[in-house]
């Protein structure tokens, strides 16, 4: 089997060390960057000959560029890469954020270095996870009354939202919908797409503008790069 | 023939003119600017020039006897006052306000001369500065200032403590979270590779500091002063049901009636509550066969709140005799805020906190 291919962003050297130690282990993975800051991590991947990535560990409140900001540019170079984010606490409002910047699950540094490891085979494998703060935050932002334009949930999506908002574990909501506990993963995964791509609309791009948080800071969104010093070749 | 008629020389409607000889301002001459006899005006005085006398006197040569006065201040009087010819009148202690000393004088045939023809002296007592309209509105400036001034200080304290609040428990989040889950981490790394005598210590390390993050976050949230809503609690539980009966598979549903979720709440009343929901599920999960748990939070008397947590599951009377379920301590945080705490375990499991004002 092919191994996958990890890199981590992470401010706090314990940790750091703790997550290259423990999966670097595993015949599994393959890390192949390690940075301490998001100004780090884009110096190293500025050039083509830019090292694989299939699953990013991006820290969720780092110094300088925050993980959040750094999404955008994230997705910029590696389309294709699952962005993990790693929250100390449940900060809905930044998961949530981080989501809809194009982040594809998330996973508190609370829990066991096994459950990261299985998170990270989830992500891999096509599934994400959801808590039901953030479904219910998803379920407000696909309201009817409040749609926006774009993508919107297919009705399976809606059934897994709700159900994660209703307090079922994955395990009823597969029963229930009669298909198998992945699959109820792999939708989630989809919804956060879903998200993301409908985020990107213009009034929710308007409306974080507005809140002076500039997570996407695309073309037209105009943040210029060089505010947060890293457009310069780094010293 | 020349006819006489008596009558028509005696009734004459001519006044003698009333002129003042002299004016007294708190009992001295007071030196006019012009000749006194014909002013009608003072000019203006000030606020302690207000015992003012009058001498006055009708122009009348041949019988000055015979004429009599009267005399009212416009401005303190309205009836008309008798006085003798040469006339004398003090007024002591006027009021700060616009006068007119009215004269009124009778010929020598004894006839009143119209109202209308009185001699008038009006003079202007102005207020002391203190008693100003400008004064006051000074006044009132000052006192709103200071009024203001205060609540600005008490605001800037309160804002003060909140900010503090707020900063100590993001400090603890971000820094004591952040060493704890390296604390873990390290710890379950040693245990991976360490002897098999050593792995349940190791093992139980990375717990505590779990259980350690587990309960500072649960402290640092309840201090928090931007958690201080209704709303920010209910995230709190749904979020420790999906932590704890997730895994277990049970079902959790969270209801709210008539309760707004803006509301808010007092820290020590959020925590309490939360601690006893806490504690109340952790026996669900540990001891209990249910599968299914529901909570409702409730409008309760006018201004109260209701919170239930109800199971389907039976206590194993096992784990009932031993832990007592913890049911003491919830008791005992219901106490603290004024709370009553009921048990029934007719059907399933249901503990029911009701308190009577909660905001």
């Amino acid at each position: 089997m092919e191994n996958i291919k990890i890199a981590i962003v992470e401010d706090d050297p314990v940790i750091r060390e703790s997550l290259e130690q423990f999966l670097g282990e595993s015949p599994a993975f393959e890390i192949t960057l390690i940075s301490k800051s998001m100004e780090e991590f884009l110096a190293a991947v500025k050039d083509s000959a830019r090292p694989a990535i299939n699953v990013l560990l991006l820290d969720i409140g780092l110094p300088g560029i925050s993980g959040i900001q750094g999404i955008y540019h994230i997705r910029q170079k590696y389309p294709d890469t699952d962005i993990v984010m790693l929250t100390t606490f449940e900060e809905d409002d930044k998961i949530f954020d981080a989501l809809c910047a194009g982040a594809c699950s998330y996973i508190t540094k609370r829990t066991s270095l096994v459950t990261i490891r299985d998170a990270i085979f989830t992500v891999f494998r096509g599934g994400s996870y959801m808590s039901p703060t953030i479904a219910r935050k998803i379920a407000l932002h696909f309201n009817p009354k409040a749609q926006r334009e774009g993508e919107v949930l297919s009705p399976r999506q809606k059934e897994i939202v709700q159900g994660i908002v209703d307090g079922l574990s994955y395990k009823m909501i597969a029963d229930k919908l009669n298909i198998f506990l992945d699959t109820v993963r792999d939708y989630i995964k989809r919804i956060y797409r879903a998200l993301e791509v409908n985020s990107k609309g213009t009034g929710f791009r308007k409306r974080m503008v507005c809140r002076g948080r500039n997570l996407i800071s695309g073309p037209g969104c105009g943040l210029p790069m060089a505010k947060f010093g890293w457009a310069a070749p780094m010293g | 023939m020349n006819v006489f008629h008596p009558d028509s020389i005696k009734n004459q409607a001519t006044f003698p003119p009333i002129v003042f000889e002299n004016i007294n301002i708190n009992d001295v001459h007071y030196p006019t600017p012009e000749n006194v006899r014909w002013m009608d005006q003072l000019p203006m005085l000030h606020y302690h020039q207000n015992t003012l006398s009058f001498n006055f006197l009708a122009l009348e040569y041949n019988d000055p006897e015979s004429i009599r006065f009267r005399y009212r201040l416009v401005g303190q009087d309205t009836a008309w006052i008798e006085s003798k010819n040469p006339g004398f009148v003090r007024f002591s202690k006027l009021q700060p306000g616009a006068y007119t000393l009215e004269l009124l004088a009778t010929n020598a045939d004894g006839v009143w001369m119209p109202e209308a023809d009185a001699r008038k002296l009006s003079f202007y007592l102005p207020p002391p500065w203190w008693r100003t309209g400008w004064f006051y509105a000074l006044c009132a400036l000052a006192i709103s200032g200071i009024v203001y001034g205060v609540f600005r200080y008490r605001l800037q304290q309160v804002l003060k403590i909140e900010r503090m609040r707020v900063k100590i428990s993001s400090d603890l989040h971000d820094d004591v979270g952040t060493i704890l889950s390296g604390l873990a981490m390290q710890s379950e790394i040693l245990e991976l590779n360490a002897e098999e005598k050593n792995k349940p210590k190791l093992k139980r390390i990375s717990e505590l500091s779990r259980t350690a993050m587990s309960h500072m976050r649960d402290t640092v949230w309840a201090i928090d002063a931007r958690k201080d809503k209704l709303e920010n609690l209910l995230d709190r539980m749904r979020e420790h049901a999906e932590e704890t009966l997730t895994p277990k598979d049970i079902a959790f549903d969270l209801q709210i009636d008539q309760l707004a979720l803006t509301k808010n709440m007092p820290a020590h009343i959020r925590q309490n509550l939360y601690l006893i929901y806490k504690e109340a599920l952790t026996n669900i999960a540990k001891h209990s066969n249910a599968n299914k748990v529901a909570v409702k939070l409730q409008k309760f008397g006018s201004n109260g709140l209701e919170m239930s947590i109800h199971d389907n599951g039976e206590v194993k009377q096992k784990d009932y005799k031993t832990t007592g379920l913890g049911l003491s301590n919830m008791r005992m945080r219901a106490e603290q805020i004024g709370a009553a705490f009921h048990i029934d375990t007719s059907n399933g499991f249901l503990i029911v906190v009701q308190i009577q004002r909660f905001a």
